[in-house]
Formats: structure tokens, sequence, C-alpha cells
């Protein structure tokens, strides 16, 4: 329990810390989603290419992440390394997803 | 000066930094804000004072929780330094992996608003009156009394020695301040482009993070084989003790890595004089008192360690013992509390505990020292649990790897989470290091974890 707090806190203390870059990206993303609402996305259709999309970012991140943090996937000596790097570049992914998301959405006007 | 009462200038921008910033996040989070969980309780009326030496860590984070837990409570941190230097990244920025301004704070954003800051030095501590004595002369009476000063790089201890040559032929420490830390990778850059004879040096007195000399050690090595340098480069490590790390199996990892990466190891050696200009280091051995004189090309230098002369030269200090010579202040092992003076409690390096003068020290003993103050100020029996020595130390192996080792006062490698394997070369152990252990030492600072 502790420790999940102890991850809370810290991920707070990072969004504050890069919290202009944040803000930017939600931005972009609230944007994104007003002018897919405004068009009558069908956003059930656009999930497909919002998944892929994260897959893809996931998969980019979880190759680019160690080079960002000065280190390399050379250095990933055991299980938790892997369910840990995972774990980030998912969080990549997630935004990913969240910003094709109303782009994949086809829009009937 | 009263810290509420500065509402204008560097302060003022602060907080309405602050607060642009803590608005802005709540819409990226959908209102979501961070509330530990002892904000529900209740907080406790008082009108007690409580004066906190030093403005680290430690003291900081025993601000934030007695003023959200103690309503009314005057709390008053006495310590000039405005910058908070976030010590555990001195290694990093040493070794050249992070550039120096990530290790500096203010120390007004991390106090809590409506208490005294007193920007001046304590010089006299008189616990048997219940006041401190600051540089300039003011004496400041307490009903309780958190020290927190840190500790002393003993610089003095070493003949010739002078921290303002650091990053110069060859000198290198990466403990006395970011600047210093900055200049040493200065140095190492240097070194590592001829190579040529390291030495590397651990005092025989209780230190702080004493997993830094390790971790110098470790990143020159990596340093100097990125280089391509390493076959021409001698390392020898000089140990005043007959080990290179207090706790044992640590010890044996270390020396087994480093025998592997051609590392040598020299005990019962103490750095004594040195000759920066010429670059030979004086060693004795402490038993026999044989002296050598080593020639180097790069030396890490790591003093020895003792208390402040406040506390040194105070009542509150240990009186005889093997903590006494250091002058460390004389508290129970498990409540932090000092053994003759009942309104008196230590925090962080200045205490005089078998082991734990680093960050995860204070993290993990922070909210019992706050909880024991909190129950001394209302009469009752310290509840505060019985604090086992943890302590962390992130041990870099070379750039992108590390071990994440937790230990306590009896040595027993305590992970934090069950799969982590501490003496595992590890990304993960990187990671904590590089990126997540700065913001966990903040949320510490402000007392939520």
């Amino acid at each position: 329990m502790y420790e999940i707090w102890l991850g809370m806190n810290i991920f707070y203390e990072l969004a504050l810390m890069y919290l202009p870059l944040l803000f930017v990206v939600f931005l972009v993303w609230a944007g994104l989603m007003i002018y897919a609402f405004q068009k009558k996305a069908l956003w059930s259709r656009g999930i497909k290419g919002a998944i892929v999309g994260g897959i893809i970012a996931t998969a980019i991140a979880f190759l680019a992440v160690p080079y960002i943090t000065k280190s390399s996937l050379g250095e990933l000596g055991y299980w938790f390394d892997y369910v840990t790097l995972i774990g980030v570049a998912a969080m990549y992914g997630a935004v990913a997803a969240a910003l094709i998301w109303p782009l994949s959405s086809p829009k009937v006007r | 000066m009263s810290k509420s009462g500065k509402s204008s200038g560097a302060i003022g921008l602060s907080r309405r930094n602050f607060l642009i910033r803590a608005s802005a996040l709540s819409m990226v989070t959908g209102g979501v804000e961070m509330t530990a969980p002892a904000l529900a309780k209740a907080a406790i009326k008082t009108n007690a004072k409580v004066v906190i030496v030093g403005s680290g860590l430690g003291g900081i984070a025993i601000a934030n929780r007695l003023k959200r837990d103690l309503d009314g409570v005057k709390i008053t941190i006495v310590d000039r330094k405005e910058i908070h230097n976030y010590q555990p990244g001195y290694t990093l920025v040493a070794t050249g992996i992070w550039p120096v301004d990530k290790v500096a704070d203010r120390n007004s954003d991390l106090q809590p608003a409506g208490i005294e800051w007193v920007q001046e030095m304590a010089t006299e501590f008189n616990p048997e009156a219940n006041f401190i004595t600051t540089d300039s002369g003011r004496k400041i009476p307490y009903d309780f009394l958190l020290v927190a000063t840190g500790l002393h790089l003993d610089f003095d201890k070493i003949e010739g020695m002078d921290i303002k040559h650091i990053g110069t032929n060859g000198l290198a420490s990466v403990y006395p301040s970011p600047q210093a830390a900055s200049a040493t990778w200065q140095a190492m850059d240097t070194f590592r482009q001829k190579g040529g004879e390291a030495v590397m040096t651990l005092p025989g007195t209780p230190m702080k993070c004493a997993g830094a000399p390790l971790k110098m050690t470790f990143m020159l090595d990596d340093r100097l084989r990125q280089a391509g340098k390493r076959d021409n480069s001698k390392i020898t490590f000089h140990s005043a003790g007959s080990n290179i790390f207090g706790v044992p199996v640590i010890n044996e990892n270390v020396l087994s890595r480093w025998s592997k990466l051609g590392i040598e190891t020299q005990y019962k050696s103490q750095l004594t004089a040195i000759d920066i200009g010429g670059r030979r280091a004086t060693f004795i051995d402490p038993s026999t008192k044989d002296k050598t004189e080593v020639p180097y090309d790069f030396i890490h230098v790591v003093p020895p360690m003792r208390a402040p002369d406040a506390i040194k030269n105070s009542s509150l200090s240990y009186q005889d013992g093997p903590m006494a010579s250091g002058g460390w202040l004389e508290v129970d092992k498990f409540s932090l509390q000092h053994t003759r003076f009942p309104n008196v409690f230590g925090i962080g390096d200045i205490n005089g505990t078998p082991r734990g003068k680093t960050a995860a020290t204070v993290k993990k003993s922070a909210p019992i020292v706050a909880q024991n103050i909190i129950d001394a100020i209302e009469g009752k029996v310290l509840s505060g649990d019985r604090f086992d020595g943890y302590t962390s130390c992130p041990l870099l192996l070379r750039e992108g790897s590390a071990m994440l080792l937790e230990f306590d006062y009896a040595g027993k490698l305590t992970p934090s989470i069950p799969f982590v394997e501490p003496l595992q070369d590890s990304y993960f152990a990187w990671l904590m290091k590089y990126r997540f252990l700065k913001p966990a030492y903040i949320s510490v600072a402000k007392g939520r974890v």
C-alpha cells in the first residue's frame, strides 16, 4: 500500500516537473476531441486505429526509453527490468492512443 | 523573518507559480489532488514551540508534517542556506550523467507556510535551559527541539587539502557541493582522455552516503572503458578500515565485481595528506602509523566526517562510547529521541546511530520522528514505529545499470518491492536513480510519504 502511495507521489511530482509539456499535450488532445465532437465522429470505428497506434507507440517507446534515460536495451538484466520498461512504454502508448483516437474516428460531416 | 509574511519578491512569485502549476495540473489530472491519508486526521491543538535546526531533507520533512498535524504549533527553522541541494544527485553530476542545475532547489519552495525561518546558523545548544544561540548572538527558546543539522566534512584532517582546487590537477571529491561535483566530472573527464593512476579513498569515520565512493569507483572504471583507456590505467581503492562497505553481503559482492574489473583494494590505508600540485597522496596505516606516499593522476577524496562543532561541543553529543569522538547526537536508535533530553529529537546525518546517513533513512524515519514529537507534545508515550535503521543505496555499476540496495541496522537486505533482486545488475535500479528518486525525495520533503 505504501509503495502504491509512493508511486502516485512520484508521478505527481514528475507531472509538476514537466507541467508545461503536459499542458501542451492536454491542449492538443482537447482540441482534437472538440474537433471530433463537432464533426460527429464515429468513435467506435476509431478505436482500432487508436489501439494500433498505441501499440506502435509502445513499441517505439520500448526501444527508445532506455537510450533516452542514458542506458540501453542490453542493460535489461532480469524480468523486472522488462516489466518496468513495458510499463513506462505503455504510458507513452496510452498517450499516443488518446491523441490518435479522435483522428482515427471517421467523421459524419 | 516570518515565512508567512514573505508575500512579495521571489517567494510571492514562487507561490503564484505554484498556484498556476497546481491549477493546471488539476485540469490535466481531472481535479485529482495528492492528499495524504493522514490529512483526514483532525489536527491536534497545541501552542508548543518547536525549533528545527537545519533545513535539509529531514528538517523540512518534519516541519511539513508537524505543520499539517498540529493546529497552532509555532515552528522555527534555523538555517541560513537558501538553496536546497539534492545531494543524492551529486554522483550523477560528478560522473557526467546529470547537469548540475538538476540538484538545486529553493528551500523556500519546500518549507510549509506559516513558519518562522531564522536565516542564521546555530552556534550553541543549551538543552538544560531549552534554548539555542545563533551566530548573531540571538537566543531562541523552545519547548521541543529537532536537530537536523547534517554533518561536517572534515577536510582539515587531510593536510594540504583545499576544496577550491577540486577539478584541477586530477583532484576530485563529490561531497562538498554541487559545484564540487561538477568540477569532479571535469577532473574525471580530463583524466579519462589519457588514463593513468587513479586513487580512490574511504575514511574510517561514519559517513553519509557510504555508497558514493563505490559508485565513483565503478563509474570511473566505466568512463575509462568508454574512452578506451582502461587498459593503460590502474584504479586502487584505499580504505581506512578493513572493508569497503559495512554490510558484509554487499561488501563481498562489490569486491567480487571489482576483482573482475581489475580494481585493486588497499586496507588500513587512510588518507592523511595531499600535495595537490605534485599529485602525491600520503596514506597512513591507522594501527601501525606506517606512512606510504602514492603518486596519482586522478584522486577522489572522501573526507573524514563528524558532527558540526555546535553539536560536538554541546551536551547533546555522546559523552562516551564509539560515537563520542565524532560528537554525534546521542539518540535512541529506535525512537530517535535524545537519550538524556526527552524534548530533543534528531533526524538525518547528525544522529549517532549504527547506520543510515542517506535520504532514504530520512524517508523512513521522518514519519516516526514526527509522530514521536507529536506524542511528546501531547504528553503521551511515544507511539511511532520502531525505526529499523532502513537505508537505501542505488549503487551505480556503470552508465545505464545499478543495484538497488536496501538494508537495516542489522545489515539485512530489505527490498521494498519483493520482486526486486538487490544484488542484480538492473535497468530498473538505474531508472529509479536517474528519473524517479528525485520526485520521491521532493514528496518526502513535503511530508507526504
